[in-house]
């Protein structure tokens, strides 16, 4: 029996509650505006107002009286839109330096790939840290710093998957053919790459996510959207006086981290059966 | 093996550092260049800082300053004295602080290695735990926990659990201390003093490590799960030795590889970790050390972090591809 | 019989607490500090920030000291004489004075303090030394300043803070900046440098040899740092710190703390803090440098809301920006603005501005000093404020440097939210940001917004050199009217510092510089 894709999907537990976990966090983003057209910057109460206590702000209010729940709808566009635009710079990137990489060789490989390794020398975090102060905390400055860090390892992936495919029949058939490395690239090439490179931007996703979170929490957000992070760094400062601030957004970064790695998960197990023999 | 043979390969053996070496240099050179630039494209210097961390409202103050601190001189010639000062390993004095940059980063080394290794070593062996476990109880509900329960330690950000814990064992229990590296100021015996600094250590390592630990977990899991169909080890079993003994040395003997790989890859990640970490639970490291002086547009504090960094990187990886050929014969040095 | 046994019961405990009261202090102990950032270095003669005052404080020695009614006291200095011209000091010094290294303390410290150690390092107080023609010193316990003219702020800078006495064998003919003393410093005060880890802590032990026979009476302080704020508040509720300083624990906790059994809170001792919070206008700026703008932004301000819940109440509302602690100084009869969000929209409207299509007028961008956990707070609650009344405001979030820069030197700003130190006198804290001849592109705190005002700048400088307090508190009202009217600068709060302890350390409040002073009276009461 044949077993498509959607089927394997389907079947897999992982993939499931990923997606479904997933598709909670954006039916939340989606809400957002729509809940809360008001926006979650403005004072609507008392500060400080504990989750369960008071019907009209379910999960309380802040330090400025602001509404959590309104932030943490709010905050999930903001911060799904930065994991999602990072991870499509960074592939943006990887791809065209993989593929130069992978296809030409030579000394092309050699200059791109020196540059691959000098990025990934540097720790990560503290490249962005270092970039993100140097341009100052802002939506596009983040995304930058994440794509900066991020692009090396869609890079390998993609050149290691054309050096690996450059080698195969039916592309030196095509080279033979005459065809332009750019047909040969995009349309027998890359469609086959595809596969490992959307497993990894889940994780991607996911791990810009965390990267995003983390700088807010330094301080280094960008001041005029709230994201999940930004949550976790306002409420950083009155941490005693109400864990919950910086909790309950925690918690709504662990599971999109969570869901997204269920969702890269359950495809890996999809996608590579049907690659196996 | 034949005598020729033997000096053929260690002659290629010799080559290959060699060459790896000088890759490995090429690249610190192509690191330190781009680091430099950017952070001299940052607008404010370090004079700004030190004078309105003061509230000094002195013009003549500050120009004095900048000229001290060699910050009036044009960018490509900073570079080049730059350049030359790492060359002969003078890293220069760090603006924001009174004291060398090697000085400084030498008294943090010993709390970031300390921090990082246990942290290492702690999600090594949770995960090689947690990896046998699942593979033992393969494809069952236990394995699917453990996989949850490997993934939630992913998923969950490095400063919740730290703050957690301190919600948890400092608040509540009053168990453990939250900051700092140790408590005795005085005299004290070696046994007092590494009683002290492992209790500051606790909490601060099982906030970096949790996040690494879900890979280990995988690779051992994967590892287990190739060795026991093996003849070999049914063979074993079925004679009735000792199926521990049997299973762990197989299996650890597979896993060794993928592990040491996994770790030293990871160094890269566990410096820009232990920010985060040490910012909580104000551990005195390279971490927080770099983030401080990042704010503090200290060039030479940065660079040398970086530096310091990057060389770490550099080594670690040259250390494990040799470590993996020792390991595997059957990866042959290009 | 019960009720008499009720009556001695009662005596009893009465008696008790009467002699809590008069308790001996205890002698001994270790008074462990949190600290926020740790040093650069320890020469507070060369930097003026907390955490080298805090540590420095305990280490050096000033020429006198302050109580809390602003009575001077002496420390260095046994007495002191004002010429009637206010042109000279005379200065006699306490005797058998000795460094830490065992030398003799004399005059010639001081005059090399005053003439080449703080005098010209100081930032804060620079200008206000700068009228120091030269130190007489005629005999080794005499020193005598003479003045080019009267500096009527000069007194109230005296105490250790900002008037370090450093050791003239250890600093002079020295680069003051590179002195390896700096990090290992030599002092005459009650306590001796110990140790520095880097990193860590900071540790001071006892000097024996101190000049107030039987002081101090604790044996040893540790400056623990600790950079996290959540931290530092589970420090101090935990005991593993004693004292936490210049409200450096978040607002919020320090409510809370303040309500247990085993914590103290005083906001006294910052009188040369004084610091008020305010919002900035940048003068040449196309829109705020109108002054109808400014004055309706005003109004659009809740500043008992940013009182209440920024800083917690700890503080008041400042329709100044002079501290209402500088009773010398400071006046409430000055135009105020009421919280009036129509007013404003009808002030905008009157000035031109009004709505767009869009709803909005013009565009703002506000900055903020990066410095602590109020100023975000502050900017986010502005610029909601604004939108309101349809101003189009966004907050930018910069490092210190970029900020610095920015504010001084470029100054492509038009808001921003930033704080000033009074320190004891406006001369000193107040004057360098609002004086047109203190306009001074590249350097931090001086005038920022480029204010221009030719009243204003008489006013200060003859206030700077008339000693008689009448005169100047007629000057200072003035110049709070001219700022209050011309509005470059929305005062917010005047805020009051806090410093919370563990209940068993006592005295450390004593002193009008509070917890950047000696610490010699203080001692920790047995658990």
């Amino acid at each position: 029996m044949m077993s498509t894709l959607p089927h394997r999907l389907a079947k897999s537990i992982t993939f499931m509650v990923g997606a479904g976990l997933l598709l909670a966090m954006l039916a939340m983003a989606l809400l957002g505006p729509w809940l809360y057209p008001q926006g979650p910057w403005t004072v609507v109460g008392v500060p400080m107002i504990w989750p369960g206590t008071d019907a009209a702000w379910p999960l309380g209010t802040d330090a400025l009286g602001r509404d959590i729940l309104a932030g943490l709808l709010h905050g999930a566009r903001v911060s799904l839109l930065i994991g999602a635009a990072a991870t499509t710079v960074a592939l943006c990137v990887g791809i065209a330096v993989g593929t130069l990489t992978g296809y030409f060789g030579g000394w092309v490989d050699d200059l791109l790939m020196r540059l691959t390794d000098a990025v990934q020398t540097v720790p990560p975090f503290l490249l962005v840290i270092v970039v993100v102060l140097i341009v100052n905390p802002s939506v596009v400055s983040i995304v930058g710093a994440i794509a900066l860090i991020s692009w090396p390892t869609v890079a390998r992936l993609v050149r290691a998957e054309f050096m690996r495919l450059r080698e195969t029949d039916f592309v030196s058939v095509c080279r033979l053919m005459g065809m332009k490395p750019a047909r040969i690239i995009f349309l027998q090439m890359l469609p086959n790459a595809i596969p490992p490179i959307v497993v990894s931007s889940s994780i991607m996703v996911a791990s810009a996510i965390l990267i995003e979170s983390g700088l807010a929490f330094l301080g280094l957000g960008d001041p005029n959207v709230i994201s999940w992070g930004t949550m976790v760094g306002l409420g950083r400062s009155d941490l005693r006086a109400g864990w919950y601030l910086v909790v309950i957004p925690g918690l709504a970064i662990m599971l999109s981290v969570l869901a997204l790695n269920l969702l890269g998960d359950g495809l890996n197990d999809a996608l590579n059966t049907r690659l196996s023999p | 093996m034949d005598p020729l043979a033997e000096r053929a390969a260690a002659l290629n053996f010799l080559r290959y550092i060699l060459r790896r070496l000088a890759q490995a240099a090429l690249l610190l050179g192509i690191v330190i260049v781009l680091q430099f630039l950017l952070l001299h494209l940052a607008p404010g210097d370090v004079a700004d800082v030190i004078a309105g961390e003061s509230q000094a409202s002195d013009p003549a103050f500050v120009q004095q300053l900048r000229s001290e601190l060699g910050l009036d001189r044009p960018l490509p010639l900073q570079l080049l004295l730059h350049l030359q000062r790492v060359l002969t390993l003078d890293w220069g004095q760090a603006h924001s602080m009174d004291a060398p940059v090697w000085q400084l980063i030498a008294e943090r080394l010993p709390g970031t290695a300390l921090l990082m290794v246990s942290a290492l070593l702690l999600a090594i062996v949770l995960g090689v735990a947690m990896g046998m476990v699942a593979a033992l109880h393969a494809r069952s509900g236990l394995d699917g926990l453990i996989s949850v329960l490997a993934l939630l330690c992913y998923a969950t950000p490095g400063f919740l659990v730290g703050i957690g814990l301190i919600l948890v064992f400092t608040v509540q229990l009053q168990w453990l201390p939250m900051s700092g590296m140790s408590s005795i100021y005085g005299d004290a015996s070696w046994w007092q003093r590494s009683v002290d600094t492992a209790r500051h250590l606790l909490m601060p390592m099982l906030s970096l490590s949790l996040f690494y630990v879900a890979t280990y977990t995988r690779l051992m899991r994967a590892a287990m799960l190739e060795v026991l169909p093996m003849d070999h080890v049914r063979t074993a079993r079925a004679k009735g030795l000792g199926r521990w003994r049997i299973v762990w040395h197989h299996a650890a003997r597979n896993a060794l590889l993928p592990i040491v790989t996994m770790a030293g890859l990871q160094v890269s990640s566990l410096l820009g970790g232990s920010v985060i970490v040490e910012t909580i639970f104000g551990w005195p490291g390279i971490g927080r050390l770099a983030f401080e002086a990042v704010f503090k547009r200290d060039v030479p504090l940065v660079m040398g972090i970086l530096l310091l960094s990057s060389v770490l990187v550099l080594l670690v990886s040259l250390l494990v591809d040799l470590i993996y050929t020792r390991l595997d014969p059957r990866i042959r040095l290009r | 019989m019960i009720p008499l046994l009720k009556f001695l019961a009662a005596a009893l405990t009465l008696s008790a607490s009467f002699a809590t009261l008069a308790q001996e202090p205890a002698r001994g102990g270790t008074l462990t500090v949190a600290l926020p950032t740790e040093p650069v270095h320890l020469n507070s003669a060369i930097d003026t920030t907390q955490q080298v005052k805090i540590v420095a404080g305990k280490i050096y020695s000033g020429l006198v000291k302050y109580d809390l009614k602003m009575n001077m006291q002496p420390d260095l200095a046994e007495s002191w004489s004002v010429a009637p011209d206010g042109r000279t000091i005379t200065f006699k010094l306490r005797k058998a004075v000795k460094w830490h290294d065992g030398r003799d303390f004399t005059s010639a410290d001081v005059a090399f303090s005053i003439m080449k150690g703080f005098g010209p390092n100081n930032g804060l107080v620079r200008t206000t030394f700068a009228n120091v023609e030269s130190v007489q010193t005629p005999d080794s316990h005499t020193a005598v300043l003479v003045m080019r003219q009267p500096a009527a702020a000069l007194m109230s800078a005296l105490p250790v803070a900002t008037a370090t006495i450093l050791p003239a064998h250890i600093y002079d003919n020295t680069d003051i900046r590179r002195n390896p003393a700096n990090t290992r410093p030599i002092g005459t005060g009650p306590f001796m440098f110990s140790e520095w880890r880097r990193g860590d802590a900071i540790v001071l032990v006892r000097n024996p040899n101190y000049f107030e026979a039987g002081k101090p009476f604790l044996d040893r302080m540790v400056f623990k740092v600790i950079p996290d704020t959540q931290a530092r508040g589970a420090a101090v509720e935990s005991g593993a710190v004693d004292m936490v300083f210049h409200s450096t624990v978040a607002a919020s906790d320090a409510r809370r703390l303040d309500s247990l059994k085993n914590l103290e809170l005083t906001t006294d001792g910052y009188h040369f803090d004084s610091t008020v919070s305010f919002a900035e206008f940048n003068m040449q700026h196309p829109i705020v440098g109108k002054r109808e703008v400014r004055q309706a932004l005003a109004h659009a301000i809740d500043r008992k809301f940013v009182l209440d819940n920024v800083w917690m109440g700890f503080g008041r509302v400042a329709n100044s920006p002079v501290h209402y602690g500088l009773r010398q100084a400071h006046t409430d009869s000055v135009p105020q603005y009421s919280y009036d969000l129509k007013r404003a929209e009808q002030l905008l409207d009157e000035a031109g501005y009004k709505r767009g299509a869009n709803g909005m007028r013009f565009k703002l961008t506000i900055d903020f000093v990066p410095f602590g956990d109020q100023y975000p707070k502050v900017a986010q609650y502005v610029r909601q404020q604004f939108i309101q009344i349809g101003i189009d405001a966004d907050v930018r979030s910069s490092d210190f440097a970029t900020w610095v820069r920015r504010i001084w030197t470029v100054r492509d700003w038009a808001l921003n939210l930033s704080a000033l130190t009074n320190a004891s006198d406006p001369s000193i804290g107040i004057q360098r940001a609002y004086s047109s001849k203190n306009i001074v592109p590249g350097t931090p705190f001086t005038n920022g917004t480029h204010f221009r005002n030719a009243d204003l700048d008489t006013y200060f400088e003859q206030a700077s050199v008339n000693t008689d307090p009448a005169v100047r508190k007629r000057h200072f009202a003035a110049i709070q009217r001219i700022l209050a009217t011309e509005l470059p600068v929305i005062p917010l709060v005047a805020i009051d510092q806090f410093t919370i302890t563990n209940n068993r350390v006592r005295n450390h409040a004593t002193l009008a510089d509070g917890v950047y002073g000696g610490f010699a009276d203080v001692w920790m009461a047995p658990n």
